[in-house]
């Protein structure tokens, strides 16, 4: 059996496995690359290109290439194609599927039992979403983890017996996180997470096109401004990411600017293009500044481990700068695709942990013995129980019978181990109520509070009360929240045993629509 | 249970885990040759793949120069003056692609009037033509002969039709009348 590990991202993706020497190892698409531009284009009504292709088909055809879905999951917003809605969800399993089909065609293997990774800002609608997505390109989702737990597992620092705390830079093409993780006694916690969505290497690249142009325009006043021509901007662009890699090696270099026939030389040092994008660093550094004293805040002083995550990190700079700020040495090993491998050896193992757990032994040792795994290390690969925990606090809407005051009672709370189940009473308010309205809350703020306008309501639907019961007519509600942060809730009244089932899914998808859709996609080519 | 009998079933303990010992650790070792089996192919293959990985910053170059020194020579023959540069240039392009010809990268053949391939072709723009259809190379595409994969899409400009709406047909009957 193989299970592969997916780091579903805003602006690329990538799927990886764990081979036959018990590495993890990404799959290369169809185009040779190791990562997928996330962009999906909606070339006929039963035609998705995805990738590349699909990004340049922009171009052209604007209306039809969706980018950057991801920071739609969760929500309901739909796209029209082709007189079709599609959700988040569906446009997100095209991706998926694209993924999954190249990794099929490279390794001969087909792509079933997977784990997806998503921020670890993630809330429970937008962890559903992403399920659901991986359900409706026909996947089975064994797990949804937290990218920087990802990033964490392949830097091999989550080693239970050897409690940790650890913090994650991660600073990719587009987006900017930084995430604090302990690891207690074998549980996993996201102690805080914050970042810049708006911030990433493309505003560094963004900076030398500037001032590659500008010293163009200083030398040759006289002629049309480089960046009004499509053509020599984009190859200022193709420079500047080059200009970018070669200081990263080397502390000078040298780019002609050529255009209507002039030419400036314009030499770079790598302190220049420092001093340029200064304030760019300088920006991520206050937010792990602050995101370190959010963690002291809730009693996680310091740290043991800084892990680099994403291209961009691979800047000299980012080295140099968090050394110097925070005084420990980053570690950094191939941070664009440590986010796949984490999952990929997570899927692994958790997977194998579960075949023993269910009792399928020969089904277990297969695995190992297919990765090469020696006795020992199926040992500690089965003793290894990594336990996550509630990454907020979930509750419903509560009416206290006294003063009327509205607030939010919590049955789950921030920090408690998962899977959780727990179960309450409550009461009618009123005489001869003939209905209860649940509503599910989830903390919308850093820290958990019973005010209303603190909290998101994720889900809701209404209890019948039998008739004529005075105030006080006892139900329970349940809630059950699985290793993945999904919810599911029960409330029910003993008497005539009605019950209400809520799956957590704000503006998400029902089963049956993903059910629905599955079907329907599967009729849609993608390439 | 005797002192023997406890021996004898201690022993026969032992020798079971022992066997289921042996047993995984043949299994590791036949498993340990296939992997040797499929290194020593991928290796193989990597020798290849080397030269053309260790290739592709010195073609990147030369498409950087090959780009530039044909775009100044059609910007100056558009000119229109009889520069004498411009067949020196075109000469001088010549001559890198040959280069690159060397390297294995020989140009794609994408002219005006080709149909849009996504595979051959990057769209930079669209401008008013025949819809669908290649109405311009702006730059020059590359592909590896020996292996038949694109190196570098040609980047181009597509037809596309006027739309007709409504809209542009009212001035005109404003016109008319």
């Amino acid at each position: 059996m193989a299970v592969h590990g997916i780091d579903l991202g805003t602006t690329y993706s990538c799927i990886a496995s764990v081979d036959d020497v018990s590495r993890p190892t990404v799959h290369r698409n169809q185009e040779d690359t190791d990562t997928t531009p996330s962009v999906v284009f909606f070339e006929t009504p039963d035609n998705v290109v995805v990738g590349q292709t699909a990004k340049d088909s922009a171009v052209i055809e604007p209306d039809l290439v969706v980018s950057r879905i991801k920071r739609d999951m969760g929500h309901e917003v739909t796209r029209t194609m082709h007189g079709r809605p599609y959700t988040p969800e569906e446009i997100s399993a095209f991706v998926l599927r694209k993924l999954a089909a190249d990794a099929r065609t490279a390794t001969g293997i087909p792509v079933d039992d997977v784990v997806i990774t998503v921020p670890a800002y993630f809330g429970a609608a937008e962890r559903d979403a992403t399920r659901k997505a991986g359900r409706i390109a026909g996947l089975n989702v064994i797990d949804i983890i937290s990218e920087p737990i990802a990033a964490a597992i392949t830097y091999g620092v989550l080693n239970p017996g050897q409690d940790a705390r650890i913090l994650v830079y991660d600073l990719g093409g587009g987006t900017f996180d930084t995430t604090v993780i302990t690891l207690s006694g074998g549980d996993i916690e996201v102690v805080c997470t914050d970042g810049d969505h708006e911030l990433g290497g493309a505003d560094w690249d963004d900076r030398l096109v500037e001032h590659l142009a500008e010293r163009f325009r200083q030398e040759h006043p006289d002629v049309a401004d480089p960046l009004d021509d499509k053509q020599t901007e984009q190859q200022l662009r193709r420079d500047s990411e080059e200009l970018k890699k070669t200081l990263s090696t080397r502390t000078r270099h040298v780019v002609r600017v050529m255009h209507e026939g002039r030419v400036a030389k314009v030499e770079i040092t790598r302190e220049e293009f420092e001093a340029l994008t200064r304030d760019l660093l300088d920006r991520t550094i206050d937010i792990t500044r602050k995101t370190l004293n959010t963690a002291r805040g809730k009693g996680v002083a310091g740290f043991d481990h800084l892990v680099l995550v994403g291209g961009s990190a691979k800047m000299p700079a980012v080295t140099e700068a968090l050394t110097k700020e925070l005084g420990v040495t980053p570690r950094l090993q191939d941070p664009d695709l440590a986010v796949a491998k984490g999952a990929a050896l997570y899927a692994f193992e958790e997977t194998y942990r579960r075949l023993l757990d269910s009792g399928d032994r020969a089904g277990a040792e297969e695995m190992a013995a297919r990765a090469g795994l020696s006795d020992g290390q199926r040992q500690e690969i089965a003793g290894r129980t990594i336990r996550t925990v509630a990454s907020r606090a979930f509750g419903i809407k509560a009416t206290a019978s006294n003063t009327r005051r509205e607030y939010v009672a919590h049955l789950v709370n921030a920090n408690d181990p998962l899977p959780a189940d727990v179960t309450e009473g409550f009461a009618t308010l009123d005489d001869f109520q003939t209905r209860v309205a649940i509503e599910v809350m989830e903390q919308a703020g850093a820290v958990a509070s019973d005010l209303i306008e603190d909290n998101n309501k994720i889900a809701e639907g209404d209890l019948k009360i039998p008739p004529d019961k005075p105030a006080g007519f006892p139900i329970e509600v349940t809630f059950t929240l699985d290793t993945s942060g999904l919810l599911h809730v029960t409330a029910r009244e003993n008497e005539t045993g009605e019950r209400l089932e809520l799956s957590v899914q704000i503006g998400g998808m029902s089963e049956e629509e993903v059910a629905e859709s599955r079907a329907a996609l599967s009729r849609v080519q993608v390439s | 249970m005797l002192p023997e009998q406890d021996q004898e079933v201690d022993l026969e303990n032992s020798l079971a885990r022992l066997a289921e010992q042996v047993a995984r650790e043949h299994e590791r070792a036949a498993h340990r040759e296939q992997i040797i089996d499929r290194l020593h192919a991928e290796n193989q293959d990597l020798r290849r793949g080397l030269l053309q990985e260790a290739l592709t910053p010195v073609r990147s170059g030369l498409y950087r120069l090959y780009d530039t020194v044909t775009r100044e020579a059609a910007r100056r023959a558009t000119l229109d003056r009889g520069d004498d540069v411009v067949p020196l240039l075109e000469a001088l392009a010549e001559e890198v692609a040959e280069v690159l010809a060397r390297t294995g990268a020989e140009r794609l053949e994408v002219s005006p009037g080709d149909p849009y391939d996504p595979a051959l072709h990057r769209p930079l723009r669209t401008e008013p033509g025949e819809d669908g259809r290649v109405t311009a190379v702006v730059s020059d595409g590359f592909r590896l002969a020996e292996q038949d994969r694109v190196l570098r899409k040609a980047a181009v400009a597509i037809g596309k039709a006027p739309e007709q709406t409504g809209e542009s047909d009212t001035p005109d009957s404003e016109e008319n009348a």
